[in-house]
């Protein structure tokens, strides 16, 4: 009855919003307010969290300067950024690779994963910085709560509510290396609903004599809908298109040439909140992402292969939250997942192959007692290709106060491989340049290749075993947070590709083809820290230092950092003038498949200065990146220089 | 009419509160259990010197209050219905104290121009801004920037704020709001340069209405919140200070008993107990760390000593 009365009066807000509000009373302090934040509906805090995680805030993402995505990871301990070219960006969380197949990306809870090859596109995901609300980093396994392949992290990236971004916001950019950049968005309410749509068009030159060029057009629109009944349902799509540069004019079979890219989404949210208290969730999505290109080949004139790859994903799932008194606390789901993948190249099929997964999971959060409190979870999963795996967890907490929390958990997490690990049947169909088979041009030339990666589809998940102790101490009077983390975690049956001989470098192109094994178990261990210092009002120092040893008969026996140093400053002149300092020291190591790039350090500034003219508010920024001098990222071999860069932003929201 | 005039004057002495054993008329605005709250502790506070007769709003007529109100018995309005309801057909004499009403709307309330200002109180349920401001530092020691989103009707409260604040080495951020309209826009500019935001009875900038929404805004950019009620610190705000209807009530009941003794009322005022609401799941999610519960009355009451 109670609740009857307060949509009554909530609707009766809605629908005759002009009118005069009513004079206070009493019952403004003694009335009941629609509890909105109820124990199940938050996500947990830090401290009881059973992972490491690195929350990197609006304030840090707009004082970054950042225009590139992955960039923002620059700012978590232990996260390895690096640019394999100019817009193809990998973030790793140990295991730096081309494709960052061991760690989990999500955006609003939608995986953008890719199952084709595995890793995420970034440069591909229509979604804009100024749209991020903050991004979550957990470092560490996290299998248990979001199944195969949180191998060694997640991220979470949280896109703003429309109602938090009411209005409209242009912003204009330019740099070196023939960077443009514009985006608008609007957001406003109806009577339906909040919405938020933004537009953006992006250019890029990439590093110098490279073609890896870029531009990209892309739209997104949020919605979020009060349905009445604590039930609300939030609905996104989107799309990005452009074109890549891609090739080089050193490689014979892969010529410079342009790669066009289409990806979108779709994504629905459902949730209620139960008169118990409880909440239930249920996620409905689709990512698609179609890559086209001609490449090239120099040793017959204008011959070419198609290498097309079109990546989708359908998932749909559903979560109940469940608070069962002050000390105990569940969380239950389930889901179901197809993901399609089509090329004619990395297949040898001109059907879309299917995988189904589907799986379940639990996790329980117990305070024991006062200072002590219990996580454990779990997460089935059955993947088509390789069966049902169990990804169990526990931490236990010691909270001796309220300031200080110790966590000591194991966890073991498998990867599942992609199609490409699983199904590969990597053919080269040559062309001529009126798109006939080669032999039409070159009599008894082969149309189709023999295989360059031919899958047995023999291969198992990779697992790792994680132990970790972590600590997370605050100083609320000195505004000062620790997070420490260690740990010790053994990988096994770790998958790579390469000849039958038991090496990398067989002869491509010749039997016996290059497959994909279980290799040497890889044991890894080392320690995270993540200070943050706000010695005084609107200055904050934050401090990340990463330390990693590996122990393996692996070829790359240091295919992540050993040391990674981030401090970083930010600091507010007056009341309209931001600057912020970033610097960066990374040790010399060499990722999977790639060549040994020796250490470097990095220094990034941004000064940033706001105004107002009427209601309109605006910042012009300037932000420079690398101004310690040219470094080599990712790769020595081509050498991929990145220069010092400067650019120039313009935002007015009004 | 000497004899009139003198014989009426003889009536007002023997009608005069002071020292008299009378009536005082609770006059509830409703039957729920906040108002019978109220009332037994006003009982509790007035002791048994005086009888105290409980109306129902309901039960009343205006000829009834007018009658009632024509004596010199103490009428004490409990809400404010029956206060505005006291003050449109108040007769010209019996004092009035009314209880558990918000000071803004106490200060609107007209009282009849022959009855005398110390005949005229009122205990708020509203917290004084400096106590609400000493809960702000004492939860969040490193606060430095305080939000507050008010509209014209708490401009006194707003100023008060900002003063009180600088004296703690704290800057309000304050918007300023006309209408509903504008809340939304006013809240998220509050919000991007505060470290908390206090929330301040207002019509416009929180109500039952909206509580919901500015609530979850607040979730959003993280920012916590400090209330003024059960209510609030029940659907999301970290702490409220407030002023239950017992300590109300009970400080009603000693009111009563000073104009009693004295014959005049103390001047209107705000509870001078109060009571503390935390909500640790809140707190907690935003990955904040609260004093306990003992850490934070023995500071502030330490700063009331101060």
């Amino acid at each position: 009855m109670v609740m009857h009365r307060w949509f009554l009066c909530i609707g009766l807000v809605l629908a005759f919003p002009a009118q005069a509000q009513p004079e206070l009373s009493e019952a403004d302090f003694l009335a009941e307010m629609p509890t909105v934040l109820t124990a199940s509906r938050l996500s947990q805090p830090l401290m009881d969290a059973p992972n490491s995680i690195t929350v990197i805030d609006r304030k840090q993402i707009e004082a970054s300067g950042y225009h590139n995505l992955a960039d923002l990871f620059r700012l978590a301990p232990g996260m390895y950024v690096g640019f394999k070219k100019g817009w193809f960006h990998n973030v790793t969380h140990t295991f730096a690779a081309e494709y960052a197949r061991r760690m989990q990306v999500m955006v609003d809870g939608r995986s953008v994963y890719l199952p084709s090859i595995g890793g995420v596109r970034w440069d591909t995901l229509p979604l804009a910085i100024q749209d991020i609300e903050r991004i979550e980093v957990v470092r560490g396994p996290n299998a248990a709560s979001f199944g195969a392949n949180a191998f060694t992290g997640i991220i979470n990236i949280i896109t703003r509510h429309p109602d938090d971004v009411a209005g409209r916001m242009l912003q204009l950019a330019a740099g070196n290396h023939d960077r443009r950049e514009a985006l608008f968005r609007w957001a406003g309410r109806s009577a339906s609903g909040s919405h938020r749509v933004t537009l953006g068009e992006r250019q890029d030159n990439g590093f110098d004599d490279h073609h890896d060029d870029e531009n990209s057009r892309m739209l997104n629109y949020r919605g979020e809908f009060e349905l009445g009944n604590q039930e609300n349902l939030g609905l996104q799509f989107g799309a990005l298109w452009g074109d890549r540069g891609e090739g080089r004019s050193t490689d014979v079979s892969f010529q410079p040439h342009d790669q066009e890219v289409v990806s979108g989404y779709f994504q629905a949210d459902y949730q209620q909140q139960l008169p118990s208290g409880n909440k239930l969730q249920a996620k409905l999505f689709f990512n698609t992402l179609d890559t086209t290109e001609d490449v090239p080949v120099s040793l017959i004139p204008g011959a070419y292969y198609e290498a097309d790859l079109l990546a989708q994903r359908w998932h749909a799932e559903f979560e109940l939250d469940s608070s069962h008194g002050d000390n105990l606390r569940s969380a239950v789901g389930a889901y179901v997942r197809r993901d399609s993948v089509r090329s004619l190249l990395y297949f040898n099929d001109t059907d879309k192959l299917h995988v189904d997964s589907h799986g379940l999971f639990g996790h329980l959060e117990w305070r024991m007692a006062n200072a002590w409190l219990l996580n454990t979870g779990a997460f089935w999963e059955d993947y088509e290709m390789v069966g049902g795996r169990f990804s169990p967890r526990a931490t236990v907490h010691w909270q001796p106060s309220t300031r200080h929390s110790f966590r000591f958990g194991v966890s073991k997490a498998y990867r599942n491989p992609v199609l490409f690990e699983t199904s590969a049947d990597y053919r080269v169909r040559l062309l001529t340049a009126d798109g006939l088979p080669i032999s039409t041009q070159v009599p008894g030339f082969p149309d189709v290749l023999f295989p360059d990666i031919l899958a047995s589809g023999n291969v198992a998940p990779e697992s790792i075993v994680s132990r970790e102790i972590g600590y997370i101490g605050l100083w609320p009077e000195q505004d000062i947070t620790l997070d420490v983390r260690l740990f010790r975690e053994r990988i096994a049956n770790f998958i790579d590709v390469q000849c039958s001989t038991g090496k990398k470098g067989c002869k491509t192109g010749e039997p016996p083809y290059r497959d994909w094994y279980n290799l040497e178990d890889v044991m890894q261990q080392g320690y995270e820290i993540q200070a943050k210092w706000n010695p005084a009002p609107n200055n904050m120092v934050m401090l990340n230092h990463a330390y990693l040893e590996i122990d393996t008969d692996i070829e790359y026996q240091e295919y992540s950092p050993p040391k990674m140093t981030g401090l970083h400053w930010l600091h507010r002149f007056g009341r309209d003038i931001d600057m912020t300092l970033s610097h960066y020291w990374v040790s010399s190591f060499t990722a999977i498949d790639q060549d040994r790039i020796p250490r470097y350090q990095r220094l990034d500034a941004r000064l940033a200065k706001s105004f107002r003219i009427k209601d309109m508010r605006g910042q012009i920024a300037l932000t420079w990146q690398n101004l310690t001098g040219t470094y080599m990222e990712f790769h020595d071999s081509p050498r991929n220089a990145f220069d010092r860069r400067a650019n120039i932003s313009f935002q007015l929201d009004f | 009419m000497f004899r009139r005039l003198a014989c009426q004057f003889l009536f007002c002495l023997l009608c005069s509160p002071a020292g008299a054993a009378g009536v005082v008329h609770l006059i509830l605005s409703d039957d729920g259990p906040a108002y019978q709250e109220v009332a037994s502790a006003f009982r509790v506070g007035i002791g048994a010197r005086l009888h105290v007769k409980v109306w129902s709003l309901a039960e009343l007529d205006v000829a009834q209050m007018q009658a009632l109100t024509r004596a010199y018995d103490l009428v004490v309005p409990v809400g404010v219905k029956a206060a505005r309801f006291v003050a449109e057909y108040h007769a010209g004499r019996a004092p009035v104290l009314a209880l558990m009403i918000p000071r803004a709307t106490s200060e609107k309330l007209k009282w009849p121009a022959g009855l005398a200002r110390k005949h005229i109180s009122a205990v708020f349920i509203d917290q004084p801004p400096e106590r609400s401001l000493a809960l702000v530092e004492v939860v969040f020691p490193s606060a430095r920037n305080v939000g507050l989103v008010v509209s014209g009707e708490n401009e006194v409260v707003a100023k008060t704020l900002v003063k009180a604040a600088a004296q703690r080495n704290l800057r309000m951020n304050v918007a300023t709001v006309g209408g509903p309209e504008d809340l939304p826009p006013a809240l998220r500019r509050v919000l991007a340069e505060s470290d908390v935001l206090l929330l301040v009875p207002d019509s416009i900038a929180i109500n039952a209405g909206n509580a919901q929404n500015v609530l979850l805004t607040t979730y959003r950019f993280r920012i916590p919140v400090v209330g003024f009620s059960q209510g609030l610190t029940k659907a999301g705000a970290v702490a409220s200070v407030y002023s239950s209807p017992a300590q109300i009530g009970l400080q009603g009941g000693q009111f009563a008993l000073r104009l009693d003794a004295d014959g005049e009322l103390p001047a209107p005022g705000y509870s001078r107990e109060n009571s503390f609401a935390f909500n640790p799941h809140v707190a907690r999610s935003l990955g904040l760390v609260l004093p306990s519960e003992a850490e934070i009355r023995g500071k502030l009451e330490s700063s009331n000593d101060d």
